[in-house]
């Protein structure tokens, strides 16, 4: 910053002032006008205004502080590779500023240069599927993971219910145990030779507790109504045998449950296996026979009748509201009801 | 996701996130917004109560000096970097607003955010931050110098040294480029705003009166030179006198203005020679044969590019529309975006 700010512009008194007005630019382009054909290229103009002025290369590249090689390529003509358009405008318009050229011309001359424009280089840069993984690869593995993780446990959840084959199935609002009852009814009607051991030991091939079950949302069958209580699937040889008396197990005791309105019920035996487990509709009359104790549960215990080998049990004081739970034991040859 | 969904309505924009003036170039559309960075605040109910935003760009600063006591005008941005960050991020919201004419989605755009090279990463985050805040959906960063070179139209990829001054409101920042790199670079807090302050200072100083900043800017823009000038103009301004507390109307010329700017330009010389000190020989000879390119507002100050020329013995010149040349330059790198990615961005 020693001569940051001279009084006096350090420069060559023979030179025009490079940073001169545009009035004393006018001026000097008048004074020129005279020595430079119009119709000559814009490099031989310069040279043109340069040797009119008395000026020889060197001044000039030192007050304008350029390379002699840019002044003589801008003199020589065919300086539009000589560097970018920025540079170029700058050498051309200050160059012809101070030789003191018509502005009309160097606006001419720069607007030519202006007219390419440079475009920008990505050199080094990443290549397109470079930066095409780069820029989609985090959302691509969040995808993969979401079908990797996320699909296998959505369906392993479901898959058990999808596959599931429900033609097996009995709603429970359909009295699953009454048809039951009313097929093994049957089965014997059909062969009557057939020993009737092999009718009692149906529900131990095929325990109680292995039915499947299923909850729907259909309506519940009004229990008062015999007539929609009773199953209306059967055929019509089992149609009327829900009122029919059954027997389940063989034994030297029996408890026989009648039923006048519908009724849930669970019958245990001793080693824990379910004799009967599920809703009876009203009118039922079924007699379980056992040597063992028997755990019995009745949901409806106001429109049941229960007997003991033939002598009828006091509900009253067996039940808890309206559920019924008692416990048949055998005891000296005999069995009757106890509470639990 | 939602910010991805708007994203389809929004436009990419360039962000000259400036001291003095923010300008944003849009995608396929140029510069479309030019204003300062100001924001005005009012606070009613008294100092805790409610703060709403009152004005932002040109109205805001309108208002500078001249606000009641519920409105304050505030500068969110700082020597190019942020010093408040809520009203950064107001100012960024509303501007990015403005760009999009969609008044039924909140834009979210991509937004490319030019940086001051001596920025911090806490700085640098800061200004990320900000702008997602304000709604971006995805923000790049690029240094000023480079933005200011892409801009001004200087081949960067080419392997030959180019040096760039880039004279903004806060900063200076002078770099070497080649091959689409800053080789070197260098940062210093002197530029528009010292240039007005120096201008207060001296006013003060030497006319016992206390102008405004909007008052030193004016001064700055019609008389302010960087070398001695054959026409000595003039211009008549207003202020408070010191001594006698009333206002009172002066004049002052260009000379007394180059005098008050001495030391604030003697500082960006200082760093221009720095760089040329710093640079690889064979870069340092290409920016002799090339010389230096001035960009940024300051680079409008008359006879600047003379006086850098005198001091460093080099060609200066000033690029095409300086002001612009930051966000255009940001602009242009913008579009390699979905080309090639971009070398040019900047890390956080």
């Amino acid at each position: 910053m020693n001569n940051m700010h001279p009084s006096q512009p350090d420069q060559d008194p023979a030179a025009p002032d490079l940073f001169a007005e545009q009035a004393g630019n006018t001026e000097a382009t008048i004074s020129l006008a005279g020595y430079v054909d119009p119709d000559l290229a814009f490099g031989s103009r310069l040279r043109a205004a340069r040797e009119a002025r008395r000026l020889d290369l060197e001044t000039c590249a030192h007050a304008l502080k350029l390379p002699l090689r840019v002044l003589r390529r801008l003199e020589q003509g065919g300086h539009d590779d000589l560097d970018s358009r920025v540079y170029l405008a700058s050498y051309i318009g200050k160059y012809g500023q101070y030789l003191g050229l018509d502005d009309a011309v160097i606006q001419a001359e720069l607007a030519r240069v202006r007219s390419v424009e440079p475009t920008l280089v990505a050199t080094g840069g990443i290549s397109h599927s470079r930066f095409l993984f780069d820029r989609y690869a985090t959302a691509a593995t969040y995808v993969v993971l979401t079908l990797v993780i996320a699909v296998p446990t959505i369906w392993f959840g479901v898959r058990s219910t999808l596959d599931r084959d429900l033609s097996h199935l009995t709603p429970l609002d359909a009295s699953p145990v009454a048809q039951q009852d009313a097929q093994q009814v049957a089965a014997p009607a059909r062969q009557p030779d057939a020993p009737a051991a092999t009718v009692a030991k149906a529900p131990a091939a095929q325990p109680a507790n292995d039915q499947p079950l299923m909850a729907s949302m259909a309506p519940f069958p009004n229990m008062g109504d015999a007539s929609l209580s009773a199953p209306k699937t059967s055929a019509p040889a089992a149609a009327g045998t829900a009122a029919t008396a059954a027997v389940v197990g063989t034994g030297s005791h029996g408890i026989t449950l009648d039923l006048d309105a519908a009724s849930w019920v669970e019958v245990v035996g001793q080693d824990g296996s379910r004799l009967q487990y599920g809703l009876l509709p009203a009118g039922t009359s079924k007699t379980w026979r056992s040597d063992q104790p028997l755990d019995v549960r009745i949901g409806n215990a106001d429109g049941a009748q229960v007997s003991i080998d033939g002598q009828p049990v006091a509900l009253d004081a067996l039940r808890h509201a309206n559920v019924a739970h008692f416990h048949m034991r055998i005891a000296d040859g005999k069995a009757a009801a106890t509470s639990l | 996701m939602f910010k991805k969904f708007r994203g389809i309505f929004s436009n990419d924009v360039s962000i000259d996130l400036g001291t003095a003036n923010t300008l944003i170039y849009v995608r396929g559309q140029g510069i479309v917004l030019n204003e300062p960075s100001v924001v005005a605040v009012r606070q009613d109910r008294g100092p805790g109560g409610p703060r709403a935003i009152a004005a932002v760009g040109g109205e805001a600063k309108r208002m500078l000096g001249r606000t009641p006591g519920n409105i304050a005008t505030v500068r969110p941005m700082k020597d190019g970097v942020i010093a408040d960050f809520t009203m950064t991020e107001a100012m960024l919201q509303y501007f990015i607003k403005r760009v999009h004419k969609s008044r039924l989605l909140r834009p979210s755009p991509r937004v490319l955010v030019c940086v001051p090279c001596g920025s911090t990463q806490v700085e640098r985050r800061a200004i990320k931050e900000s702008a997602e805040g304000a709604g971006a959906r995805d923000v790049f960063l690029i240094e000023e110098p480079m933005a200011a070179a892409i801009g001004a139209g200087i081949p960067v990829h080419e392997a030959r040294g180019a040096m760039v001054l880039d004279i903004g409101g806060g900063t200076s920042e002078v770099a070497v480029i080649s091959l689409n790199g800053i080789v070197y670079s260098q940062s210093v807090r002197v530029g528009g705003d010292r240039f007005d302050e120096a201008i207060i200072n001296y006013v003060r100083r030497n006319h016992g009166t206390l102008i405004g900043e909007s008052t030193a800017e004016r001064i700055k823009l019609e008389i302010g030179c960087a070398f001695p000038q054959t026409n000595v103009k003039e211009i008549e301004i207003s202020g408070r006198n010191l001594a006698e507390g009333v206002p009172r109307m002066f004049t002052i010329n260009s000379n007394e203005i180059l005098e008050a700017l001495h030391e604030p330009l003697a500082g960006i010389v200082a760093a221009v020679k720095s760089a040329l000190e710093q640079t690889p020989p064979e870069l340092c000879s290409d920016v002799a044969e090339r010389g230096i390119v001035l960009t940024g507002g300051g680079a409008l100050l008359r006879d600047l590019d003379r006086l850098i020329s005198e001091e460093t013995g080099l060609h200066v010149q000033v690029a095409d529309d300086p002001l612009t040349c930051v966000a255009r330059g940001g602009g242009k790198a913008l579009e390699l975006i979905d080309q090639h990615g971009s070398d040019f961005f900047a890390p956080e």
